[in-house]
Parts: structure tokens; sequence; C-alpha cells
């Protein structure tokens, strides 16, 4: 029997939207732990590491920074966005019904969902770790100006942090759909990534993935990262939609 | 109820909270000058032999002396542990009789933290020892994600490590002492410009 009811594609979408975020709750586990994993090692031994001496005075300066959240999170990011175009998380996408529209919706609201949290956990990391080494007694031992974060500068961070996660996740997103569309994929797009990095790393002259990187991690203008983030993003997802065209098929 | 997955997300969000409302309230931040931002050395140097270690900025006391001696030669030795130790002697402050050693470092940081060096005085010769090497250990904070926005100054102290504390003895001694060192030893002497 065929349903009278008309619903708008938002509502749909955001219908949709809400199911697959509880079908995914344990990806707040998985980033959790992450979370707690980065916490780990960066108070462990720092991010950086300086050694100076004259003979009167040996100083080590051990740095602090967000790095371990940052990698961690993005990685996260990017193996979680390759996991929600797998067979499962499609499998959901007929729970009920819904057109390429709504889900292509969904999974970006989804996308910008886990580039949302992760930039809020990447900045509050950061002060989290600061506050553990402070209570730990070490406060005396911090040089430079740069243990304390104006409110402005935490939210600007959590925004930067915010959109290379997004940014990480649509790209997971854009290779995990190629995959699907081609199985074959599966093994070259790996092997394309690896061999690419394993050329940079020997030859200083060919400079792919960094001049890419580059691209954004470059960009001194917040304006200017902002846009450019959100319009590669924007391209990923967009690409994404194309390339699963023909991958909604329940197989 | 709270599904099983939004246990630890939730008890990790309550301790993000609370780590960023303490972070707020802490009632000041450490905020040390920068280890490696103190006179520079050379220039502490100069400044002690113009008579004008007043003037330098960033430097410390770490510790003083006073002798009495109514010899008219001083050699001034070290301990054979002794690294390379800047001396600059004037003999045109000091009554009669008398002896001031004053220990200057050229970064505040490290005031507190190092020990004083130890010296003796007996007969002629004046023994300096300086304290075992001091290992400290410092730590620093980057702006992280923001570092990208900020103009490369101050960002890293691999960068500016090229300068280091150093310890400088300033010795008066009264007019017309003959002040001598080893010349290869490891205490370099250098006499302040006349008054």
């Amino acid at each position: 029997m065929m349903s009278l009811a008309r619903t708008s594609l938002l509502a749909l979408a955001g219908r949709q939207y809400l199911y697959k975020l509880k079908a995914h709750a344990n990806l707040l586990t998985t980033l959790t732990v992450v979370q707690l994993i980065a916490l780990f090692f960066t108070l462990l031994g720092g991010t950086g590491m300086v050694n100076t001496g004259n003979g009167h005075l040996n100083i080590t300066v051990t740095t602090f920074s967000s790095a371990n959240f940052i990698v961690f999170t993005l990685t996260w990011a990017f193996v979680a966005a390759i996991v929600l175009t797998g067979k499962s998380a499609l499998n959901l996408d007929f729970a009920f019904v819904s057109t390429r529209l709504s889900r292509s919706l969904a999974n970006a609201a989804l996308l910008l969902t886990m580039g949302a949290l992760g930039g809020l956990v990447i900045a509050l990391g950061g002060i989290l770790m600061r506050v553990i080494f402070f209570i730990s007694g070490r406060g005396a031992d911090i040089i430079g100006a740069d243990f304390y974060l104006p409110p402005g500068d935490l939210l600007l961070g959590t925004l930067v942090a915010a959109l290379y996660v997004t940014l990480t996740a649509t790209l997971g997103y854009f290779l995990g759909s190629l995959i699907q569309r081609r199985k074959i994929l599966a093994v070259i797009v790996p092997a394309l990534l690896v061999g690419s990095l394993m050329l940079e790393v020997r030859n200083p002259n060919i400079r792919l993935s960094l001049t890419a990187m580059k691209f954004f991690t470059a960009e001194t203008s917040p304006g200017i990262f902002v846009l450019k983030a959100l319009a590669a993003s924007g391209l990923l997802l967009l690409g994404s939609i194309v390339v699963s065209r023909r991958t909604e098929v329940r197989r | 109820m709270i599904s099983r997955y939004y246990k630890v997300p939730m008890a990790y969000a309550a301790v993000l909270l609370i780590a960023l409302i303490a972070f707020y309230a802490l009632p000041q931040y450490p905020q040390s000058p920068d280890i490696f931002k103190g006179e520079e050395f050379s220039s502490l140097i100069e400044k002690a032999v113009e008579g004008k270690l007043a003037e330098a900025e960033g430097i410390a006391m770490v510790g003083s002396w006073e002798f009495q001696s109514q010899e008219k030669t001083l050699t001034v030795t070290s301990a054979a542990d002794n690294m390379g130790t800047v001396v600059v002697v004037s003999n045109t402050d000091t009554e009669q009789d008398k002896i001031i050693i004053n220990e200057y470092i050229n970064s505040p940081l490290i005031i507190g933290r190092i020990p004083p060096y130890k010296l003796s005085l007996r007969g002629k010769e004046l023994v300096i020892s300086s304290p075992p090497e001091l290992k400290i250990k410092l730590y620093s904070f980057s702006r992280d994600i923001l570092a990208q926005f900020s103009p490369k100054t101050e960002q890293s102290h691999l960068e500016i490590s090229g300068f280091l504390p150093d310890v400088l003895l300033y010795l008066q001694v009264p007019a017309g002492m003959e002040v001598k060192a080893d010349e290869f030893g490891p205490v370099h002497l250098i006499f302040a410009e006349e008054q």
C-alpha cells in the first residue's frame, strides 16, 4: 500500500540524520577513546623538545601543543567517514523511505556534526591538557606567554579545528564513495596514497600531498582559510554525491 | 535512559566542561619571561667592563662575597671541574683591603634555581668552585592550530636556542692590587676600563 502522506525534503533528511546519529553513536565513544589516548601521549612527553647547554647550565624545554589531539582526531574522522560509506552503513538508508538527495543531505549533516564535535574536543582537549599540567604543580616552570588562551582564540581555534576535521571527513567520505563504486579502488586508492607519500619522502622535489596540505595550512588569513575549507569540503561532498549515484541499490 | 554508547562521551564532556571553567577561573596564568631573552652575554661583559652593569636589562645577582686582604697581588684560580668562567676585574670601586665579588646571570628566570659559586680566599689565591652543571626542565605551550595565522615570531624556542644564560663574576679589588690568572686555565680575566 502506498502512503499518501507528503513530507518535505528537509524534514525527511532531518529524520534520516537523527536516525543515523543514533545508529552511529559508537563513533562518539571511539572519538572519546581517541582523545584520551592523545591526552595520555601528550602529558607523557609533550609534543616537542629542545635541549641546550653550556657547561654551567643544561636546559631542556618541552613544548606542549594540541598536535596529538589534532592528528588523532583527523585520523578518527577519516576512518569514520570511510566506514560511513560501507555496506552496513548504507543498509541503514533503507530503514525507511528516502530519496537520494535526502540521504546525501543526511550524510552531509552527519559529516558536519563529526567536524563540529571533532573541532570542539580538539580545542577543549588543549584546555584540559593545560589544566592538568597546571594542577600538577609545574606552573612555575612554564616559559613564554602562550599558556593562556583568550576566549576569542579558543573560539577561533574551535572553528578552524572543526573545518580541518570536516575537510578530512569529507575527503574520507569521498574516497569511501569511490571505493564503493569500484571495489578495485579499495586497493588502488591506498596504494596511490602510500606510494605518493613514499615518493615525497625519497624525493624532496616532489611535493604532491604537501602542496595540497599547504594550500590550507599555509593560509595566514582566517577568513580565506574558512572559505577554502568550506569550498573544498563542499566540492568533496558534491563529488561523493555524484560518485554514489549508482551505488544506491541495496546489495 | 542513557545509551551505553553515550556514557563514556558524556563523562568526558563533563570533564572538558569542568576543565574549561577551571581554566578561565585561574587567578593568574604563568607568564614567565622567556629564558632566551636576557641581556646577551657579550653585551653583559661589555657593560661590566664599562662599569655600567646597572644599565644591563634582564640580569640578576646570584651571589655576593666580601673578603679582607692586605696582599698586593691576587691570583684567581678555579677548581679542576670548572668550565670557563668569566671574571671582570675592577680596581677602582672598593675600600682599601676589601675584595668584593658579585655573581650575575643574564636571565631572571634562572634566579632562584641556580646555586651560587663557592669562593674562598687563601692568602693571595682566590679559588672559584662552580656548582655542578645545573639541569633545568622548563615547559612551553604553543598557540596550537592558530599558529598558522600568527606572524612567525617567538613561536619556537628551537629557532632561538643560540642564546643561553651564563654566569659572570664581577671582582672589585683595591686600587694597586695586581690580579692575575693562569693564562690557559678556565678563568678568563677581563679588566674593566678605568673610571
